[in-house]
């Protein structure tokens, strides 16, 4: 049963993120103009998703539990400084997941 | 081995090692929230978007079908304008479907950034590109996949913590947009939206998303003339 859902999910994803990617072909192919509105949106939306999907991702790590939220609090603080710092994605991802591991495996698995 | 083939290696040669790290992180997040190899291959595969496929460890794990379809068209809209800026190159393209299938974001800065040597063959150079990702980002999924299995024989290594790389890397996306902007209203609109969707528990995303649609549509309104370009 899990595996069809999975399946409709990959079936689901693989036909969106297509059709995005072909929209523009077929929609503007031919000489026209794109509406000013839908580009203007369509530049600064990532701006607001992403800022949106950093707190989304986090929600679940900000609990009751205040061990938990202030080990995420620090690891989030520690990948703005290194990114800010050196901006490099893959140093920043993963140093900041090495912490976490090390800080949680210490301090709340005993 | 032409000329073309080897240039467009040699400019490749960063992303794709970008591409192989990444989707090596990518299958031992995925792997390791419990779910299989042949899935996480199929979605390199067939999805090839990162963003998504990390997310999909939050579909998967019981989301509504409507909520990941308007979530996916959403984070996809940016593709957008990435086809606009192709047309023209991408016109009669004997290999027009994959390379539209294959214009993630790496594809598109690396194909517009730089323009093709005088005297080699652009479309090709446009093809060998996309394909030399496509297959880094596939090729990656693999070895971390077998990277996570070889793990498992590490004795005393707990991977417990490793899904924190998904936070890891939308809090990375989101600091670097922010850094590369100086107009930081869309951002705090994010911020809004997601610190008050946090007090809607499995709505979050559809509170924040009408949240996010009603911020930028008035930014719209409040601009005299959106006359980019």
């Amino acid at each position: 049963m899990s595996d069809n859902r999975w399946l409709l999910i990959l079936l689901v994803l693989t036909l969106i993120t297509f059709s995005c990617r072909a929209l523009p072909f077929v929609l503007f192919d031919k000489k026209g103009g794109v509406p000013a509105k839908v580009l203007a949106l369509g530049q600064i939306l990532p701006y607001s998703l992403i800022a949106t999907l950093a707190i989304y991702t986090l929600s679940p790590y900000l609990t009751a539990d205040y061990k938990k939220t202030v080990i995420t609090l620090i690891c989030v603080g520690w990948t703005v400084f290194i990114h800010v710092k050196k901006r490099n994605f893959l140093l920043s991802i993963a140093s900041a997941t090495l912490l976490y591991m090390l800080l949680m495996q210490f301090f709340l698995l005993q | 081995m032409n000329a073309t083939f080897r240039q467009a290696f040699k400019r490749d040669v960063p992303v794709a090692i970008g591409y192989i790290t990444l989707a090596i992180a990518f299958a031992m997040f995925f792997l390791g929230s419990g779910y299989p190899w042949w899935l996480a291959l199929l979605l390199s595969l067939c999805v090839y978007s990162g963003t998504l496929q990390f997310l999909c460890v939050s579909f998967l794990a019981g989301m509504a079908i409507s909520e990941i379809i308007l979530l996916t068209i959403l984070m996809n809209l940016r593709h957008m304008f990435y086809g606009l800026s192709m047309l023209g190159r991408y016109r009669h393209h004997p290999q027009k479907l994959y390379l539209i299938f294959t214009l993630t974001d790496e594809t598109y800065a690396l194909l517009t950034s730089q323009k093709t040597p005088e005297g080699l063959d652009d479309r090709q150079t446009c093809l060998y590109v996309s394909m030399f990702n496509h297959i880094a980002w596939f090729c990656g999924t693999a070895i971390g996949c077998l990277l996570y299995w070889l793990a498992g024989f590490l004795p005393g290594f707990d991977s417990s913590g490793i899904e924190f790389c998904l936070c890891a890397l939308f809090v990375v996306l989101a600091v670097d947009q922010w850094l590369s902007i100086k107009d930081h209203k869309p951002a705090w609109i994010g911020i809004l939206a997601g610190g008050i969707g946090l007090f809607f528990g499995s709505q979050f995303l559809l509170v924040a998303l009408a949240i996010i649609l009603a911020g930028l549509l008035y930014l719209q309104s409040q601009r005299p003339e959106a006359n980019h370009e």
